[in-house]
């Protein structure tokens, strides 16, 4: 598929585009069905993974408070704990790959290994927040299952990533984009 | 005003009323002022009070809010508290006790998260436009959003990749439209209604902390 004339002047920024995407995800989240609030299977974490190598810190950092703000905006949570776990969960699994991406290098990373590293940091850092704010002691026996399910969304999300950074059209033009900025 | 119009209660028709009566940022401002009153007050009858008020508020709006997960949801943080005994054993199942200080500290947790979760939801709006440039930031992400959800079905759930990459393609060379919501008000007389109901609402609430909190 050839790219139009207009996305090759980039007619929308790609971080309102990716921002938007994440909050279409997060809809799509929001409808499935979950038994505690703030156990998420971190679809809205797309467009963050694939965020890493297209953007500045600062603009990364500005794509993950617009997913947390716009998610609780859409799904009404913005004064509740769920808003406290999303903001938790979403910056340390977000702080975590960036960094990790970019000390080792995207040639040694992929983004299977970001995918399972983030959602291990965003579940650990909720399971704090639920020992503190909600289960007390108890929290320790939802660790297992959460990092568990953590494990498992974070290998299928980095999956997702690492097969649509390879396929999508989108994603090289904005990356080549990038590059001819920079040099 | 035509009031015969919002008397049946489907839920695009509360769903208008809320469009028409208040604004994002009144809904806003109000929420944020019933913050204090719902996790400060020392009863939990009060709490109780305003999550199911808040419920109320919700559904009035159109807003999606299942009572039923709600249930579900506080009773998992009931039993997960109740796994740690402390205070006094209410009854025992074979060997486990079951306390009173464990079961009113997951209630109390329960009551005021499900509170917080209505609250949002009767008072976070999706026009909420928030200001600044990451105001600017999310209003445009929102209105891409809106392009993206009216293109939905052209995402194929066998080409996940494919479909997604096409979309963005798309998203990204079209002139945004204007959402409905981003209309300039004409309504201005009915707001202001909206506007007094939700500042009597959140007097009332703060009348009823303070003489909840101070008589016996």
């Amino acid at each position: 598929m050839d790219l139009p004339t207009s996305m090759q002047s980039s007619s929308k920024p790609p971080l309102a585009v990716l921002g938007a995407l994440c909050l279409f995800l997060s809809t799509i989240e929001y409808l499935i069905p979950k038994p505690l609030p703030f156990i998420r299977i971190g679809l809205a974490n797309i467009p963050i993974m694939l965020a890493i190598d297209l953007f500045s810190f600062k603009s990364y950092i500005l794509l993950v408070i617009l997913k947390v703000v716009g998610q609780a905006i859409i799904t009404g949570s913005l004064f509740s704990y769920v808003f406290l776990f999303s903001l938790g969960g979403t910056f340390a699994s977000a702080l975590g790959m960036y960094v990790l991406r970019k000390a080792i290098g995207k040639q040694n990373i992929s983004f299977i290994g970001i995918g399972i590293i983030g959602a291990l940091l965003s579940n650990s850092l909720q399971i704090l927040l639920a020992w503190i704010f909600i289960f007390g002691p108890s929290a320790q026996f939802i660790a297992p299952p959460m990092l568990l399910l953590g494990l498992v969304t974070g290998l299928l999300l980095g999956i997702f990533c690492e097969s649509f950074a390879k396929q999508s059209q989108w994603y090289q033009h904005e990356l080549e984009a990038l590059h001819r900025a920079g040099s | 005003m035509n009031w015969r119009h919002y008397t049946v209660l489907d839920r695009e028709q509360r769903s208008a009323f809320s469009l028409r009566f208040f604004s994002s940022y009144d809904l806003f401002v109000s929420g944020m002022l019933c913050i204090f009153p719902l996790v400060f007050s020392p009863h939990l009858y009060f709490r109780a009070f305003l999550l199911f008020y808040f419920y109320l508020f919700a559904w009035i709006q159109g807003k999606r809010a299942s009572l039923l997960i709600a249930t579900l949801v506080s009773s998992s943080i009931v039993v997960f508290n109740l796994l740690v005994p402390y205070g006094k054993v209410l009854i025992k199942i074979g060997e486990f006790p079951l306390t009173q200080g464990a079961f009113l500290a997951g209630l109390e947790k329960a009551i005021t998260l499900e509170g917080l979760i209505m609250l949002s939801k009767a008072t976070i709006r999706s026009d909420l436009q928030l200001p600044g440039t990451f105001g600017a930031l999310v209003a445009q992400s929102f209105k891409i959003f809106e392009e993206l959800l009216a293109k939905k079905k052209n995402i194929d759930y066998r080409d996940p990749i494919g479909s997604i990459d096409r979309l963005l393609i798309e998203l990204a060379s079209d002139s945004p439209e204007k959402p409905e919501w981003a209309a300039p008000v004409r309504n201005k007389g009915e707001r202001m209604i909206g506007r007094i109901i939700l500042v009597l609402q959140t007097l009332i609430i703060w009348i009823l902390l303070f003489i909840s909190k101070y008589s016996k």
